[in-house]
């Protein structure tokens, strides 16, 4: 079934735009590579500060794309797989609202007036317009949600006894995830951050501002995780020319990432002052649990590829791996998601260590940070979104991807940068290296009193791997360039696009992981559990003083006029 | 298993490949964080 | 149908690593004493200065104040085999402060005390880096910690004291006031802090900050009994003026 008109031309705009910023997001990271190396020492290139460019790299590649896609990829998988017609006037406001408060928000960074990285801590003190782009964008990506909740239940009630097709469980286990954890983040925006950095308020709670923030920022990776996931269980085993191996894990791994997503956003707390070691503990023992799905995930994923290798004559223990679609033009979709599963081996079990309650002190704000969440964020779920927007946008406008081959050749190149980047920052990270650092100035500059020298291979592969990503990058928009500005395809023109879809091997009929709300009224209620304790003793014990500091001055801002 | 899985027969399939892989992969996933947990503990008793 | 037999097993396998990771992280914590840092209890209000206080043996117990975009003390010196209970606060946005090759790894966050106990066993310098962007001048943020074999006690710089002294010395205020009792052209500092001072009126006051500040601000507004009213103005910021305090404070008799 064909979207509908107005459908289609929404979820091309919060497809292109987003990329089209992403330009500069990649850009300030490559960027960030090369004054880390010491190859660049200065303050600022071209105008943009280094922290500037961080914030905006961060922001950029990290709340605007991966929402926006979430967003679109969510649309086309609703639609086409209820074969229903969702509310454009939802879809419309969604857009509108998400897309004045993301341009609002870089405009914000790019005058310089909200250099404060994406995680936005207080009491550094961003400009009030930047708060509100922020509170904009994230009320606009709750919109989408409640309209396709209406369309879900009357296709519920129209099809009783059919499963819920995989994808629809995926997409909702996604925004459930993302309605939950945006509320602590509202909050803290809208009831401490802005109405301080208007002067409303003289003084914030700042170990509140953090908790709140994590209590968002650990489902945040869960919601970028979960339309990958939806790939993965849905399109990669068709694309491998096979099926998923078992229907339950699919469903299973979406219902625990709602129960497990938001109860442990304390592990990024591990190291913070003022929360008791208690609270850590437990939520370090949530955190380690939230694991389990996607080990799962891992072997359901190998056993539907090793399915779909053994049907084109895969033998041995190890050698079926050989006779997958690797370096097929035609298929350039498969590799995305098969070198996305590769770099998230290493991103997984990094992840596992920062999660391991004192491990990680062994690691917290040092470089192995940023390697570790270029391996997840910067692996699968950004392949997933390069491969998954180039899917869409080219079957919608009904174009041909040119090239197939330049297409199937960016994830490599990605994968290569990514490895030498995080290998790199990893063996810094482990001497020491701390992350979100102009190091050129001091620490990679010769002439510094701080220089490292010990850092200077970690800081130089970071280099090189981030320019063989830039490089990936780089191909990426040539072919999606290529494409738009390619004649329509005439075969495609036929045929509805469709996103690929695959079929179950055992299609396992189990009642637990097929309703939502068990799995939902869990979550809340072990979100509440979890977070009780400390919310309470931080909104007791933490002081709720601390004035504002713009990055630039070690001098409080005066907001007492 | 006197079948023959190479190739899948629809329900019989024996994913011996994926429980391989399963297998390297737990296993390399405790020695890289074994890795840590050991410069964990050298780092605070020297050990 | 039921689950796959091979995804239950895969399950199981799952959960009993987690099972075998908890417990050894629960060993490193209750067997062997390593642990994140903990919520320091109400009583221990945010300190304002930077100090070291050594305890019996070789245990000292170190204040660390962070600001933008430094760690005060920014050297401390200990013999080999000391051990440093080490509390941290800032006075401005959230710092970090990581200690490489030791499990010190805190963040600094205003209004509460942070707490790492560590040992030092092997001589070598031991760089203290600030990991949470700051502000503009973030990279410049680090401080060390110099562990030896060839000392016997403590040595510190870069406590506000220390920055007092030279700023004495600076400013130009050591031409007229000693530190060692000696008579000049203005009154001696040695154990002037918190004594009573008589003024030219007659009237005495305490030497506090709020004299202090008043004299150095508005230096003719006071004079004291049996000194010329000379003091000229001088450019200190409010910075330099409680560094400087805190050096007056510590010139006991």
């Amino acid at each position: 079934m064909e979207l509908q008109t107005n459908l289609r031309r929404i979820i091309l705009a919060e497809l292109l735009v987003p990329l089209a910023l992403f330009i500069f997001g990649a850009y300030h990271g490559v960027m960030q590579t090369i004054y880390m190396s010491g190859v660049i020492r200065a303050t600022s290139v071209a105008g943009i500060s280094y922290y500037e460019g961080l914030t905006a790299h961060g922001v950029i590649n990290a709340i605007v794309l991966t929402t926006f896609f979430a967003v679109a990829f969510g649309y086309t998988v609703i639609s086409q797989q209820l074969k229903s017609q969702v509310s454009i006037a939802g879809a419309t406001l969604s857009l509108v609202l998400m897309l004045s408060g993301a341009v609002m928000a870089a405009v914000m960074i790019f005058l310089g007036k909200a250099s404060v990285l994406y995680t936005f801590y207080p009491p550094l003190m961003a400009h009030p317009l930047f708060y509100v782009g922020l509170a904009l964008f994230i009320v606009g990506s709750w919109v989408p949600l409640w309209t396709w909740i209406p369309v879900y239940l009357r296709w519920r009630k129209e099809n009783r006894g059919r499963k819920t097709p995989m994808g629809v469980v995926g997409i909702l286990a996604t925004f459930t995830v993302w309605q939950m954890a945006t509320v602590p983040v509202a909050v803290e925006v809208l009831v401490q951050l802005l109405p301080w950095s208007l002067g409303w308020t003289h003084g914030i709670n700042v170990m509140m501002s953090r908790t709140l923030f994590w209590f968002f920022g650990h489902p945040l990776v869960y919601f970028w995780l979960l339309p990958t996931y939806v790939m993965y269980y849905t399109m990669l085993p068709k694309l491998a020319g096979g099926k998923l191996f078992s229907d339950f894990a699919g469903r299973f791994t979406f219902m625990a990432l709602i129960l497990l997503s938001c109860p442990l956003g304390l592990h990024h707390q591990f190291a913070d002052p003022g929360i008791s070691t208690t609270s850590k503990g437990i939520q370090g023992v949530l955190t380690l649990l939230v694991a389990i799905p996607s080990l799962l995930t891992a072997f359901t994923l190998a056993a539907s590829l090793e399915y779909a290798a053994r049907q084109r004559g895969g033998k041995g223990l190890f050698g079926w791996w050989s006779k997958l679609p690797y370096f097929n033009p035609e298929n350039w979709l498969f590799p995305y998601l098969f070198c996305g599963l590769l770099i998230f081996l290493f991103g997984g079990i990094t992840g596992i260590v920062n999660a391991s309650y004192s491990m990680n002190n062994v690691v917290h704000n040092t470089a192995w940070i940023p390697a570790h969440f270029h391996l997840t964020v910067g692996g699968p779920i950004f392949l997933g979104i390069l491969g998954g927007s180039l899917l869409i946008v080219t079957g919608l406008m009904k174009k041909p991807v040119v090239s197939g081959t330049m297409a199937m050749i960016v994830p490599y190149v990605w994968m290569v940068g990514t490895f030498i980047f995080s290998y790199g920052l990893f063996m810094g990270g482990l001497r020491g290296e701390p992350r979100r650092t102009n190091l050129g100035l001091t620490y990679m500059n010769p002439a510094s009193p701080s220089y490292r020298p010990d850092w200077w291979v970690p800081a130089h592969m970071g280099m090189v791997g981030g320019c063989i990503m830039g490089l990936a990058v780089l191909l990426y928009f040539i072919v999606l360039i290529r494409s738009l500005a390619a004649a329509p395809d005439a075969a495609a023109s036929q045929a509805p696009f469709a996103l690929p879809t695959s079929e179950p091997y055992h299609d396992e009929d189990v009642p637990a992981v097929r309703n939502f709300t068990p799995w939902v009224v869990a979550a809340v209620l072990l979100c509440a559990a979890a977070y009780y304790v400390p919310i309470r003793d931080i909104a007791k014990n933490g002081i709720t003083t601390a004035p504002g500091f713009r990055p630039d001055s070690p001098a409080a801002v005066d907001t007492t006029h | 298993m006197n079948k023959d899985d190479s190739k899948p027969d629809d329900g019989d399939f024996f994913p011996r490949g994926a429980i391989a892989f399963f297998a390297v992969m737990i296993a390399a996933y405790g020695l890289i964080w074994l890795g840590i947990y050991y410069l964990l503990l050298h780092r605070q008793l020297g050990l | 149908m039921s689950i796959n037999v091979f995804e239950k097993r895969a399950f199981l396998v799952a959960v009993a690593s987690v099972a075998v990771s908890l417990a050894l992280i629960a060993y490193a914590t209750w067997g062997m004493g390593i642990n994140v840092p903990t919520c320091i209890p109400l009583g221990s209000k945010p300190f304002e200065q930077a100090s070291v206080t050594k305890h019996e043996g070789k245990n000292y117990e170190v204040h660390y104040v962070a600001r933008m975009w430094a760690f005060e003390p920014s050297v401390l010196r200990v013999p080999t085999g000391s051990t440093l209970d080490m509390y941290a606060v800032t006075k401005d946005v959230t710092h970090g402060f990581l200690i490489a090759g030791t499990n010190v790894n805190l963040m600094l966050v205003p209004g509460a005390v942070a707490n790492s106990r560590v040992h030092f066993d092997k001589p070598g310098i031991y760089t203290i880096v600030c990991h949470e962007y700051c502000g503009r001048n973030h990279q410049n943020m680090n401080a060390r910690i110099e562990v030896s074999d060839q000392i016997a006690d403590y040595s510190v710089e870069g406590l506000p004291a220390d920055e007092g002294m030279k700023l004495l010395d600076a400013k130009g205020c050591l031409a007229c006031h000693s530190v060692d009792g000696s008579v000049g052209v203005g009154p001696t500092f040695k154990g002037a802090w918190g004594a009573p001072v008589t003024l030219a009126d007659g009237s005495t006051r305490t030497l506090d900050a709020a004299l202090f500040l008043q004299k150095v601000r508005h230096p003719d507004t006071i004079a004291v009994q049996g000194y010329p009213p000379v003091m000229p103005d001088l450019p200190l910021t409010d910075d330099e003026i409680s560094q400087i305090e805190a050096y007056l404070e510590g010139l006991q008799k």
